[in-house]
């Protein structure tokens, strides 16, 4: 019977110990301030736009407050490295407005951001009493890329051909020689509730559903790597699971430079499938975060009917 | 290959010839369970009142050569049968052959004993090799586990193994990674050796005869692996009578059947299937058919005194269907299945009584293949192992013996992966690897034990790669009861493995482009008998890594095409650079493990002190970081009591482990950015920064069972209750951090709550 003594301590307090709930706080104990930059130079436009911000511990509320540094003690300047000219951004502000009223931009409108040139970005910010700094280079894609057909404009939602296949509209694009990222932004341009395409095979959604989420479902986004970067054509499919409503969409073909393109491919999926973090690629030096990147665009419609 | 054999064999010779037998005696024979005539592992034969004796190999063969004339009395015992004792007059230069049937105990008093075999505690701690760990079935089976008993499970309740989570039956041995473990089934290599998305090992407990477990430091016969070796023999089968063991749980179905094939051997199998899509499932929505099934079959033959064959066969397969979207008029979802087959034919041959040998001609392939036709997705993965093999051993003299053999392996890895208008992976590999070892054991005297051996590879990809690999290892008696035993050695992988969440592990070979990963294991023990079968062993460990390779997280933004397909869509194949981080690292560690193996309480207490260090190119800054998977202090308690309860034997056991949190990578910090300056609005975005630099809470988890034996006249019944997690503690698996309306919101996702499970064994 000694046996069942011994067990009779030491099983409850085992049982004490393996029991309960166990919690997890963020700490922040690795918190480094850093720069954020948001700066997407679109070749052919006008230097705007240019986001600089900061961050803050997880956990943090985030309002205009909290991320964006006093721009009295902020500077931006913006370097065209291929024809050595200069530009001191400007600090555009709102009042009471949201963070995209909140950019630096190069006061000449005339200066365009020019294919297959280089531009550096130097941002100095006091954050947090210390003075950091932060720079990037990207170089802007070449002029060659652009869309060059769609072979259809207008499809029933996941429409069959006379073999059962379910056709699937497809966008044709010129190579941007030298690169090999892009990336299709989709917008859809009638998206209302109402409009959203609930007899689909890839999601169980109901009305509800779509409420609370329905930014996540105005646009869309996918991309293809390492396309080949010599002169040539090749396809981009627009997904149908990129589709969630009837009507217009609005379909952004973008080629992006390296470091939008590292951005784009590691900045969303830092969270692994067993729950642990890893570090994305950011292509700036010094205590930024973010991305400063290039890209050359062009745009066609689709409309998907019912 | 002929080289190798020909070096082994001059080796052979002249070891034969400096040794030569004289006018000593040899005495040789197997050992076999009375009941089902299979052969015993491990057995402890000896001469009493003397240090002379040997254990049985993994065929039950024993040796014990160059013995002085004169009379003795041989001991033949193993834990749980009767002691088998005789007494010998061995004349001079006299060949012996004395094979043993040993009978199982039979069961004394109220109280159910397992006794213990006569030999004491100490001399078979002394007998095993530093670092090695010996578990048979009867322990498998009464450690409480989820649903039925499995092996991967039990196993990491002893110190220096460690699961990842509950989700996984992966082991982490000393710090290294399930990768880094050789596994193998009678002999064949097993890839990928889990069902359920890891949740289950994919061995049968029921057709397991003897599992050994080489947590570091194994001889030179082991190799292709950096950390350690499990070691499979399933049942032979019954020689004398036919047996089956049919388990039903909740979860599953099994059945076991063995029986003799006329006089000359014996035949087993096993077959078991998860039903769960066909009752649960049934009932209820958005549940995906998920089954798996397992079967093996495996055939004995003595066809003499000197010749044996066994051929063995596995094969399991886990089939996944998934539906996104039932409601829909139209259908999409996808199919997902994989599994091993593995074959093995095994010639045992005693070529003289001194000369013993295994020769194996073995075939392993593990393959899954993904479909998603909505998306134009496809995946097949395929890893195919032929390997031939030889083993020999040779006792020289009761101070001498050697072992030494050849593997040539013929293997093939193919991958392909199609997205269309995406691109495609398609890997085709199909290197070969060499081996030849051999190893001296030296026992100058009764108190120490020398093993020193060396195994070179020869590893052929579009490189070549030639390896020798030296291990060395001692055991020395402090005293009656204390012995101090230590090994060193160098190992090399060329194997490299791309662990997947759900799906399954890919492999890849060294090449030009992935170096081998080496290792390098220092293992000092201190083991004592600190009272009647009562053992104590402490061991400390220090490993170093170099060319470990992981998965890179960030591979979209490194890796570049081999080619590019007639549309331009890029084609990647295995000169592919990007896809793997290569990093160095180390493991230190102390282990206490408190056992006791037999009588009406049995069980043991570990514990373990280790730490593991990576240093990883693009992985924190190239700063060090503790892995996932390390966890400073571990402790198991595993306890069994029987005792004789309503007319049966009752068993109750519990499982206890308490350990450090792993290691975490926390989000670092928050920002706010777009993706595109088309998107409407801006995501909230993380930025990690330090590599697991904060810990989860500890992890905690009490199980207990409760299983009721009946023996009847031809049958036995065994209702078993068991339970998982008692306290139901919700132990972290991770944090999901996300906002809500701009808020932060986190949540933890939780490891396993309390499982109870019920089920029936059936024996006859």
């Amino acid at each position: 019977m000694k046996i069942f003594k011994i067990i009779s301590y030491i099983l409850p307090a085992l049982l004490i110990m393996a029991c309960g709930k166990a919690t997890m706080e963020p700490s922040n104990s690795g918190f480094e301030p850093k720069i954020v930059i948001e700066g997407f130079l679109a070749a052919g436009n006008p230097i705007k736009d240019i986001r600089i911000t900061r961050n803050v511990p997880v956990g943090t509320d985030l309002n205009n407050a909290s991320l964006i540094p006093d721009p009295n003690t902020t500077q931006v300047l913006l370097t065209n490295e291929t024809d050595d000219i200069t530009y001191d951004l400007a600090f555009h502000s709102a009042n009471n407005g949201t963070l995209d009223d909140y950019y630096w931009y190069c006061t000449d409108n005339s200066v365009l951001v020019e294919n297959d040139k280089t531009y550096s970005i130097q941002v100095s910010a006091v954050i947090d009493g210390q003075t950091l700094n932060a720079s990037s280079t990207t170089t802007v894609p070449s002029g060659t890329f652009k869309i060059a057909g769609i072979n259809y404009a207008e499809l029933q939602y996941r429409q069959k051909d006379e073999n059962n296949e379910v056709l699937e509209f497809m966008v044709t694009f010129d190579h941007a020689v030298g690169s090999d990222f892009y990336m299709m932004v989709v917008n859809a341009m009638d998206a209302e509730i109402d409009s959203f395409i609930y007899d689909n095979p890839i999601e169980k959604l109901d009305e509800q559903d779509v409420i609370e989420h329905y930014k996540e479902y105005i646009d869309e986004y996918n991309y293809i790597i390492n396309i080949d970067d010599t002169p040539g054509q090749t396809d981009f499919r627009v997904w149908w699971s990129d589709l969630w409503f009837y009507g217009r969409h609005q379909i952004n073909l973008m080629v992006v430079d390296e470091n939008y393109g590292k951005f784009i491919d590691t900045y969303e999926d830092v969270q692994e499938d067993d729950g642990n973090f890893h570090e994305p690629i950011f292509a700036i030096e010094g205590d930024g975060i973010g991305v400063f990147g290039s890209f050359v665009a062009d745009t066609t419609w689709i409309t998907v009917t019912r | 290959m002929k080289c190798i054999i020909n070096i082994l064999f001059i080796i052979f010779l002249c070891i034969n010839a400096v040794f030569a037998e004289g006018d000593f005696s040899t005495l040789r024979g197997f050992v076999t369970d009375e009941a089902t005539g299979e052969a015993l592992i491990g057995v402890n034969v000896f001469f009493k009142d003397t240090y002379i004796g040997c254990s049985t190999n993994n065929s039950g063969y024993y040796v014990i050569p160059k013995i002085q004339p004169g009379r003795y009395e041989l001991i033949i015992s193993m834990l749980g049968y009767d002691i088998f004792s005789k007494t010998l007059n061995i004349k001079t230069g006299e060949n012996l052959q004395i094979n043993a049937v040993l009978s199982e105990s039979a069961l004394l008093g109220e109280t159910v004993i397992v006794s213990a075999d006569s030999v004491p505690t100490v001399e078979k701690m002394y007998r095993k090799s530093i670092s090695k760990i010996e578990i048979n079935p009867m322990q498998l089976k009464r450690v409480p586990q989820i649903a039925e008993a499995d092996l991967m499970r039990t196993l990491v309740t002893l110190p220096g193994i460690l699961p990842l989570s509950d989700y996984s039956s992966a082991l982490y041995i000393r710090g290294g990674t399930p990768d880094q473990n050789l596994i193998m089934l009678d002999g064949t290599d097993v890839y990928n050796p889990e069902h359920a998305f890891g949740l289950f090992s994919t061995f049968n407990t029921d057709a397991i005869k003897h599992v050994d477990v080489h947590k570091g430091g194994y001889g030179a016969e082991y190799g292709g692996r950096l950390s350690s070796v499990l070691d499979i023999t399933n049942l032979d089968g019954n020689r004398e009578r036919f047996e089956n063991t049919t388990s039903i749980s909740l979860l599953s179905a099994k059945t076991t059947i063995q029986m003799p094939v006329g006089k000359i051997g014996s035949i087993s199998g096993s077959i078991r299937r998860t039903y769960f899509d066909q009752t649960v499932g049934k009932m209820m929505d958005d549940i995906p058919e998920y089954y798996y099934w397992d079967g093996n079959i495996k055939a004995f033959f003595e066809l003499d005194d000197s010749n044996r064959l066994t051929i063995s066969t596995y094969g399991g397969n886990d089939v996944l269907d998934l539906t996104f979207n039932n409601e829909s008029t139209e259908s999409s979802g996808f199919h997902y299945d994989w599994g091993n087959q593995t074959s093995s034919v095994r010639w045992t041959h005693i070529f003289s009584p001194k000369l013993f040998s295994n020769f194996w001609l073995t075939g392993s392939r593990f393959s899954s293949d993904f479909e998603m036709p909505m998306f134009y997705v496809s995946e097949k993965n395929e890893l195919q192992d032929l390997t031939m093999k030889g083993n020999l051993e040779y006792y020289l003299s009761s101070h001498f013996s050697t072992k030494f053999g050849f593997e040539q392996k013929f293997l093939q890895n193919k991958y392909d992966q199609y997205v269309k208008n995406q691109g495609a992976i398609k890997i085709l590999m199909e290197p070969t690897h060499t081996v030849g070892y051999a190893k001296v054991i030296w026992t100058p005297n009764p108190i120490w034990n020398i093993e020193t051996g060396l195994r070179y590879n020869h590893f052929r990809s579009d490189k070549n790669f030639n390896n020798v690999a030296p291990r060395f290892s001692l055991k020395y008696r402090l005293s009656e009861k204390a012995m101090i035993k230590a090994a060193t050695g160098k190992y090399y992988q060329y194997l490299h493995r791309m662990p997947r969440f759900l799906f399954s592990d890919i492999w890849t070979v060294a090449n030009q482009y992935r170096d081998v990963s080496k290792s390098n294991h220092f293992i000092l023990g201190y083991q004592h008998e600190i009272m009647q079968d009562v053992e104590l062993e402490i061991e400390t460990f220090y490993k170093e890594y170099n060319n470990l390779f992981s998965i890179n997280n960030n591979m979209g933004a490194y890796v570049e095409p081999a080619y590019y397909d007639e549309n331009g869509y890029p084609v990647y194949d295995e000169s592919t650079r990007g896809v793997f981080n290569r990093g160095d690292g180390n493991s230190w560690g102390v282990e206490l493990l408190l056992r006791k193996n037999f009588g009406s309480i049995s069980g043991w207490i570990g514990y373990s002190y280790a730490k593991t260090e990576y240093t990883v190119d693009n992985i924190n800054k190239g700063r060090p970081f503790a892995p996932r998977h390390d966890r400073s202090s571990t402790l198991n308690i595993v306890a069994n009591y029987s005792r004789r309860m309503w007319g049966g034997n009752m068993i109750f056991g519990s499982n206890f482990v308490y350990s450090t949190g792993q290691p975490y990578t926390e989000p670092g910090s928050q920002y706010v950015i777009a993706r595109s300056p088309y998107s409407p609005g801006r995501d909230v975005e993380f930025a990690p920064t330090l590599i697991n630099n904060v810990r989860l809470p500890y992890y905690a988890r009490l199980d207990l069972s409760m299983t009721w034996q009946k023996q009847f006249t031809t049958w036995m019944l065994e209702p078993f209750l068991q339970v998982y997690n008692v306290g139901n503690r919700r132990n972290v698996w991770f944090v999901n951090y996300d906002y809500d309306n701009g808020k932060p919101d986190f949540e933890e996702i939780y490891m396993l709550p309390i499982l109870p499970t019920l089920g029936m064994n059936v024996h006859f």
